[in-house]
């Protein structure tokens, strides 16, 4: 059973399944709609992009760099679309053609990602799946503690396996 | 006249004779104050209900849950996940509700506490003394007279309004037991009641020591002083204060008054006490502030320590035994199973404390602090040896797991330090040095029980010795005369902003962060105000020319000024700032009104606080307090732990909705301030969103062109684009930035942008003057 990278963040009862990248690509190829949430320490700018499907939602601090890459991403803090999300059954979204089911987070300080991904995991309907590089129990779905050179290649993986 | 008493030193009766006869009768007659009683004096926690559910109606309480469970009674633990009640009925939300009420009412409490045993102190030691807050402080307890209706004018005043406090507080205690309040709704307005009482409290707390000590009264021009960890010389024997009441170690420096040992002895405070220490008397010095305990502690740097109460390492005197520094506790908030030593001779517990027989004392009596402090540091040092600390074997012990990595939330990297400190090379830790926050969790985990903090202190020895800055002294109070030049230009916007830099210090990247968001506000002329570890970090900070904040910019309540309230009790001057505006400005009645200022601060005075590094629940209850009055707050990323935030909808228009009171009219002026309470991720998103908070649905054209210019430009600076929702603030085009027009007139366009009157603002209907 994965433990969260801070062994004191232990929510109790209810935590996150572990996924590799192929199966944590397989879940969000299954998403009827999804979103990709991104945080203000956020560097994996290419596979953000990448992993998005129109509904991109960017820490503002980071945006400039998604410009340069000709990406065309929302500018949102974090709190602020996690505010969105907790309300997913009323919010239309982005485009607003309906709530999204999944949401994809990554990019954040791990304490502050794990306060947004525990309002989620109460209070909203969407799931959620973290890729960032150490196991976050309050999402629905996460990648394991792993070592700055495995998270590459999970990200890596990821993105492969979503292009398949 | 409120009270009389009578005094006679022998009065004889036909049949007994008494001596020392004082008799004091309360108020006997009504009040001096003229102003008329207001709608709700000491207000029950029932009586600022709907104020408190108008504010939660727009401002929605936002939860992320720490745990899935709830453990408070028996009948648990009680499984909360998946929408699941426990025993006793709540839900996972109404047990957050339940959560925040409770780490707010810790909080009050701590200063409730801390403030009626200053008032008790000073009652004690020096009468019924006359509340007299200086010249330019007509409107001495601002809070105190908007909650209670009392104008205190004798420090026995207090007795009454702490009365009050102290049953409020009992009454919202009881709301969290087992099967009591059972809405989320309800949970945070108790909480909302909590944190005003605390505002209160602070407030008490902080004339009766300004009234007491003597303390300055809303000085401007408060002297500079010596802050930083380099100021201490070590040659001579030290006495450092921890904590954040001043009693005892005001009797520590009486001491060395009277005896004349400025010169030979150094004394320092750290965290609050430190800077009230230097309210006190300007020669003593600020080491720093919480975060640095540990590495003081662990270094021995101290033959002395004090502590008194508030955010103090609970294991100070196991630390101190490492090293032998002595350690006195002085009030009944900590006593860490010390001997008694309050109704003892002093000399024969000095004795007992030279010769090692205890580690340290309880004494509760803070002349005799004073002297066993002073004593014990002067005849201990000669004869203190600090072993040789060798930083390489030390480090030599790691076996490279990574448990203390794993445990720093600052993600410093432990591991790669103790490698190279293996190999000799100090640099990574004394890089590292001012980014630890002293939590000591690594220390807790390594299985070799390393001494991670004392190397890590030990590698930033030199860099430590630089470490040389001022503060300007805590000046207490905004002047009323303050308050009449700039409230015209605050509540009309041309004053774009008040940003308060307040509470902890825990954040991941040190001072800096803070030092740059001060800056930017400073250099663009809003009011900047500091109090406690923030108006410390504040000072940490040169530039090329080895000046501080507080020596280029001046410390009054102005456009472009730095000024340092004081201690965490000080941050009810900047409450009270708020309140006086609406009180002295715009002459609302102020008395026993609180619903009525609140709206006005709301809807009128744009100022935010940004509490970058709270960790403590006096910062929540700090923060709750203001919230209830209308004044947001920012904290910095780890302020999401306390799990909940009071966020507005800016995508729903009718959220945003007012009674103009000229005619009843409802207006929807845009959603200003955006959020109460909001946890920041970056400081580049901080800054922006402070500049953002600052907008008001009162201000003039004029003024919101100034507070759409800074948040224009500050969002193109940090972001590289403009904002997206400058169309909801521009309510004619008179708002729109001279500079911005062309682009801001494009993205009206865009947007589909309608004018909109700017309506005299209220949430109170009651205030409507005609229909």
């Amino acid at each position: 059973m994965a433990k969260p990278y801070f062994p004191g963040n232990v929510p109790g009862i209810k935590t996150a399944m572990v996924v590799t990248p192929e199966q944590a690509a397989k879940i969000i190829k299954k998403a009827k709609r999804r979103i990709v949430v991104t945080g203000a320490q956020l560097r994996e700018v290419d596979e953000a992009i990448k992993l998005a499907d129109g509904a991109l939602v960017v820490a503002p601090n980071t945006f400039p760099a998604f410009k340069e890459k000709g990406a065309e991403p929302v500018l949102m803090n974090k709190v602020n679309i996690t505010n969105l999300l907790r309300d997913a059954s009323k919010w239309n979204g982005l485009d607003g053609k309906g709530p999204y089911n999944l949401a994809i987070y990554m990019g954040s300080p791990y304490y502050y990602e794990s306060q947004m991904l525990s309002c989620l995991k109460h209070f909203s309907t969407c799931k959620t799946i973290s890729i960032s590089r150490f196991y976050q129990p309050n999402a629905t779905y996460s990648f394991d503690n792993l070592s700055e050179k495995k998270w590459e290649k999970a990200l890596a993986d990821l993105v492969k396996f979503m292009e398949e | 006249m409120k009270r009389a008493s009578m005094k006679a030193e022998e009065v004889h009766t036909p049949s007994t004779t008494i001596k020392g006869l004082e008799i004091s009768i309360g108020k006997i007659l009504g009040e001096e104050w003229e102003e008329k009683m207001g709608p709700t004096p000491m207000p029950s926690p029932t009586d600022l209900r709907d104020w408190d559910f108008r504010l939660l109606k727009r401002y929605q309480p936002f939860y992320g849950p720490f745990c899935d469970s709830c453990c408070l009674c028996t009948y648990g633990k009680c499984d909360l996940s998946d929408h699941k009640k426990g025993a006793c009925g709540l839900d996972i939300e109404t047990q957050q509700g339940r959560i925040i009420l409770l780490a707010c009412l810790i909080g009050a409490t701590a200063h409730g506490a801390h403030a009626h045993h200053l008032v008790d102190h000073a009652l004690e030691t020096a009468g019924d003394m006359d509340i007299d807050m200086g010249e330019g402080v007509q409107v001495e307890a601002p809070v105190t007279r908007l909650v209670t209706g009392i104008r205190p004018t004798k420090m026995s005043d207090f007795l009454e309004v702490l009365d009050y406090a102290e049953e409020q507080i009992t009454h919202l205690l009881s709301a969290t037991h087992t099967g009591q309040e059972g809405n989320v709704i309800d949970f945070e307005s108790k909480a909302l009641h909590a944190s005003m009482i605390d505002q209160m409290f602070m407030e008490v707390a902080d004339i009766a020591q300004i009234c007491h000590y003597g303390l300055p009264k809303g000085d401007p021009d408060a002297p500079l002083v010596d802050i930083g960890l380099g100021v201490i010389d070590r040659t001579k024997p030290v006495i450092l204060c921890f904590g954040h009441n001043t009693v005892p170690s005001a009797a520590v420096m009486d001491y060395m008054n009277i005896h004349g040992l400025y010169n030979s002895v150094e004394i320092a405070g750290l965290c609050c006490t430190a800077i009230d220490m230097t309210r006190y008397e300007n020669r003593a010095k600020i080491a720093g502030h919480i975060s640095h305990q540990i590495k003081y502690l662990k270094t021995g740097v101290a033959d002395v320590i004090t502590v008194d109460e508030q955010c103090i390492r609970t294991d100070t005197l196991e630390l101190a035994q490492e090293t032998g520094t002595i350690v006195i506790a002085t009030t009944d908030k900590i006593c860490y199973g010390l001997p008694d030593r309050t109704h003892k001779d002093p000399q024969e517990t000095i004795e007992m404390l030279l010769n090692g027989e205890i580690p340290g004392a309880l004494v509760l009596n803070p002349e005799l602090v004073g002297e066993i402090a002073v004593e014990v540091a002067v005849r201990i040092h000669p004869k203190r040896k600090m072993k040789r600390f060798n930083v390489k074997k030390a480090a030599s012990e790691c076996i490279q797991c990574g448990k203390c990595n794993k445990a720093c939330e600052n993600f410093i990297d432990i591991s790669r330090g103790m490698k190279e400190a293996q190999e000799g090379n100090y640099s990574y830790f004394s890089d590292v040095f001012m980014k630890c926050m002293g939590c000591g969790k690594c220390l807790a985990v390594c299985p070799n029980n390393i001494d991670i903090i004392r190397i890590m202190s030990e590698a930033a020895k030199e860099m430590i010795m630089d470490e040389k800055y001022k503060i300007r002294v805590g000046r207490g109070p905004i002047q009323d005369t303050e308050i009449r030049n700039v409230g015209q230009p605050i509540v009309m916007g041309e004053i774009p902003g008040v940003i308060a830099f307040v509470g902890c210090p825990n954040y991941e990247e040190g001072p800096e962060e803070l030092v740059e968001m001060a800056k930017t506000f400073l250099d663009r002329r809003y009011i900047v105000v500091a109090t406690g570890c923030a108006a410390m970090d504040l000072a940490m900070w040169k530039n090329e020319e080895g000046k501080t904040l507080y020596e280029l910019y001046p410390g009054g309540f102005d456009a472009g000024c730095l000024a340092n309230v004081g201690s965490c009790v000080s941050n009810a001057h900047i409450a009270g700032a708020a309140i006086k505006i609406a009180s002295i400005f715009a002459r609302r009645d102020l008395r026993a009104n609180y619903e009525e200022i609140a709206d006005y601060i709301l809807n009128r005075v744009g100022a935010v606080g940004i509490a970058w590094g709270a960790m403590s629940q006096k910062a929540a209850s700090i923060a709750t307090g203001v919230n209830r009055l209308g004044i947001p707050v920012i904290v910095g990323a780890r302020g999401a732990k306390y799990r909940r935030m009071y966020l507005g909808r800016k995508d729903v228009p009718k959220d945003w909705e007012v009674y103009n009171a000229r005619d009843g009219s409802i207006v929807e002026v845009g959603p200003g301030p955006e959020h109460l309470i909001y946890a920041s991720e970056s400081k580049e998103e901080a800054i922006v969103m402070a500049a953002k908070l600052c907008i008001r649905p009162n201000d003039t054209t004029k003024g919101r062109q100034i507070k759409l210019a800074h948040y224009i430009d500050l969002h193109k600076r940090y972001f590289g684009v403009y904002p997206d929702d400058i169309h909801l603030y521009v309510r004619t085009r008179a708002d729109v930035p001279i500079t911005e027009k062309d682009t801001v007139d494009k993205i009206l366009e865009e947007k589909g942008w309608k004018e909109k009157s700017i309506p005299d603002p209220t949430l109170l209907e009651r205030l409507v003057r005609g229909k």
